[in-house]
């Protein structure tokens, strides 16, 4: 196995923390990972991404030799990375954020992780919802892994951002195979 | 967090590692000036240090900062710094004055492209060269270059040691890819790790504050009440400054031989397959990535071809270089710059070098390396 995931988005949308919990997550799994960040010289509102290499062996080169997911909080994420995914390539969208053309032919998963993460009181926790979704979606990463992740990053707001991950999940899992 | 990290897996990125490393290793003084892509080794300090009776300043300037840590470190503390080029082009006088006074402390540049503020968030390697010859007159500077989060953090700790060993600043060149990407760090229980204690002098004795004969000379502690002179100008063992060519020759000899003695010691690499590789790829850093999977592909077709990684960029490894050129007939440099360490490997191995100048700005591509491989052996 030899997966590549990117995760694009703008500055302050937690793009970078998002792909942090994922390889956290992962690498709790017994699963090799690395993942290299970049983002423009800004705070907030340029743009910002994370690539992800897992692999059942050790990992030398640190970038993905093929993108098999995308995952997207920005138009540009989308409008970019289209072009440079395998075929059977998966991408999740942030449903209120990213419009994806109707003659899309990889197969395309909206998310509404900003209402979501609204109604459940936990407005930043959009990125959170991803992953759940992400994880039920694909199950590259357990929830419990999950679970365990954000719980080490987020001492303090455990219970917001689980609700957040867990509410992804269940939306993630209606579309797993 | 109150406590050194505990023992255990963690996905992390290289600066973190670096600054935990270095908590490890023994660093409680931090002066530095935040700068991309270095400034989160800057930030977690600012947190850690406090917790860990440390002390921790944001300096006007990396001139400060680079003065800062001599004085915490003459003072009795292990110390350091971390900047990215711009930073480390201001420290380069006071990394001399470091040498010259014979302070152990630690610099961390992590390379970004260059010149100048060049790309801030993205990887150079330009500073290699710097790194050796930046600081005015003859110097043996110690460079680490690692090139996973795991080696960050356990050759900051080796960095720490270096420098007490040799009374010297030691310099980590990493880079931006390094000290952002993020992987598996495997930390082992604290008691397993060698730290070397500063030696610290006890009484106010006869002795100079340096010596040109022994290995070591304790330091002491400024302001506990000892009498000594630590000076920038040329000095002989008491520290005393002086404008004899005799005294220059006897100080300057001290201060290269003792990493020249010890080079065995201190030059550290690591080998993928060189032993009958007629072609050697040198890469360090985040390129010997790279390099080792375009050697590992070359292999499956058949082709000779090993790689020597440097960890230790200087010391320059001369003897292990001399000994690969005995077997190999051709060297390929792939580095982030337009052609440095490509230099000292073409000098000591006497053999054809083919460079690589990965432009500064983007992880290299493997197959660009693959590709030189192939033409080699056309």
């Amino acid at each position: 196995m030899n997966l590549g995931i990117r995760m694009y988005g703008m500055g302050g949308q937690g793009i970078i923390t998002l792909a942090k919990l994922v390889g956290e997550a992962t690498l709790e799994d017994g699963k090799f990972v690395i993942m290299t960040e970049e983002y423009s010289p800004y705070i907030t509102g340029g743009w910002s991404k994370a690539d992800l290499v897992i692999s059942d062996e050790t990992i030398d080169y640190p970038l993905p030799e093929e993108l098999n997911y995308l995952v997207t909080l920005s138009q540009e994420g989308f409008d970019t990375t289209v072009k440079e995914l395998a075929p059977e390539s998966t991408i999740l969208t942030e449903k209120s954020l990213v419009t994806v053309p109707q003659d899309m032919k990889l197969r395309s998963i909206e998310i509404g992780g900003i209402e979501i993460s609204k109604s459940l009181k936990n407005p930043k926790g959009a990125n959170i919802v991803l992953m759940g979704a992400f994880s039920g979606l694909t199950k590259i990463f357990s929830a419990e892994s999950g679970r365990r992740a954000i719980t080490k990053r987020f001492p303090k707001y455990v219970d917001a951002n689980i609700a957040c991950f867990e509410r992804g999940y269940e939306e993630g899992v209606k579309y797993g195979r | 967090m109150t406590a050194l990290l505990e023992p255990g897996r963690y996905f992390a990125d290289g600066n973190f590692a670096i600054t935990e490393g270095a908590l490890v290793g023994g660093c409680r003084f931090f002066a530095g000036y935040p700068i991309t892509p270095s400034s989160e080794v800057l930030e977690r300090m600012s947190e850690r240090l406090p917790k860990l009776g440390g002390h921790f300043i944001e300096m006007e300037d990396e001139i400060g900062s680079m003065a800062a840590i001599i004085g915490a470190s003459n003072a009795g503390a292990k110390s350091m710094t971390a900047t990215s080029g711009p930073g480390f082009s201001l420290m380069q006088e006071n990394i001399g004055l470091g040498i010259i006074t014979e302070t152990p402390t630690v610099v961390l540049d992590e390379m970004r492209a260059g010149p100048s503020t060049g790309i801030p968030t993205r990887v150079g390697q330009g500073d290699v060269m710097q790194t050796r010859y930046g600081s005015h007159g003859d110097l043996a500077p110690i460079t680490y270059a690692p090139n996973s989060v795991q080696e960050s953090f356990d050759i900051t700790i080796e960095a720490f040691n270096s420098a007490e060993k040799y009374r010297q600043p030691v310099i980590i060149a990493s880079d931006q890819v390094v000290g952002h990407l993020s992987e598996v760090l495997e930390v082992k229980p604290l008691e397993e790790y060698d730290v070397v204690q500063r030696m610290m002098r006890k009484h106010d004795d006869e002795k100079g504050v340096f010596s040109y004969t022994e290995d070591y000379v304790p330091m002491f502690v400024a302001g506990t009440g000892f009498r000594g002179n630590v000076d920038s100008l040329t000095h002989d063992e008491r520290g005393y400054p002086s404008n004899e060519a005799s005294v220059e020759k006897e100080m300057l000899e001290h201060l290269l031989g003792k990493v020249k003695k010890n080079e065995e010691k201190i030059v550290k690499y690591e080998e993928f397959l060189v032993e009958d590789a007629e072609v050697t790829v040198v890469a360090y850093g985040i390129t010997s990535r790279a390099a080792k999977q375009a050697v590992r592909i070359a292999r499956k077709k058949g082709l000779k071809v090993g790689l020597f990684r440097p960890i230790t960029l200087w010391p320059f490894p001369q003897r292990r270089i001399e000994e690969i050129a005995g077997h190999t007939r051709e060297f390929i440099v792939p580095e982030i710059n337009y052609g440095q360490y490509s230099h000292p490997i073409r000098e000591y191995s006497r053999s054809e070098t083919r460079e690589i100048h990965f432009p500064p700005g983007a992880i290299p591509d493997y197959g660009v390396i693959l590709k030189e491989i192939e033409g080699a052996f056309k």
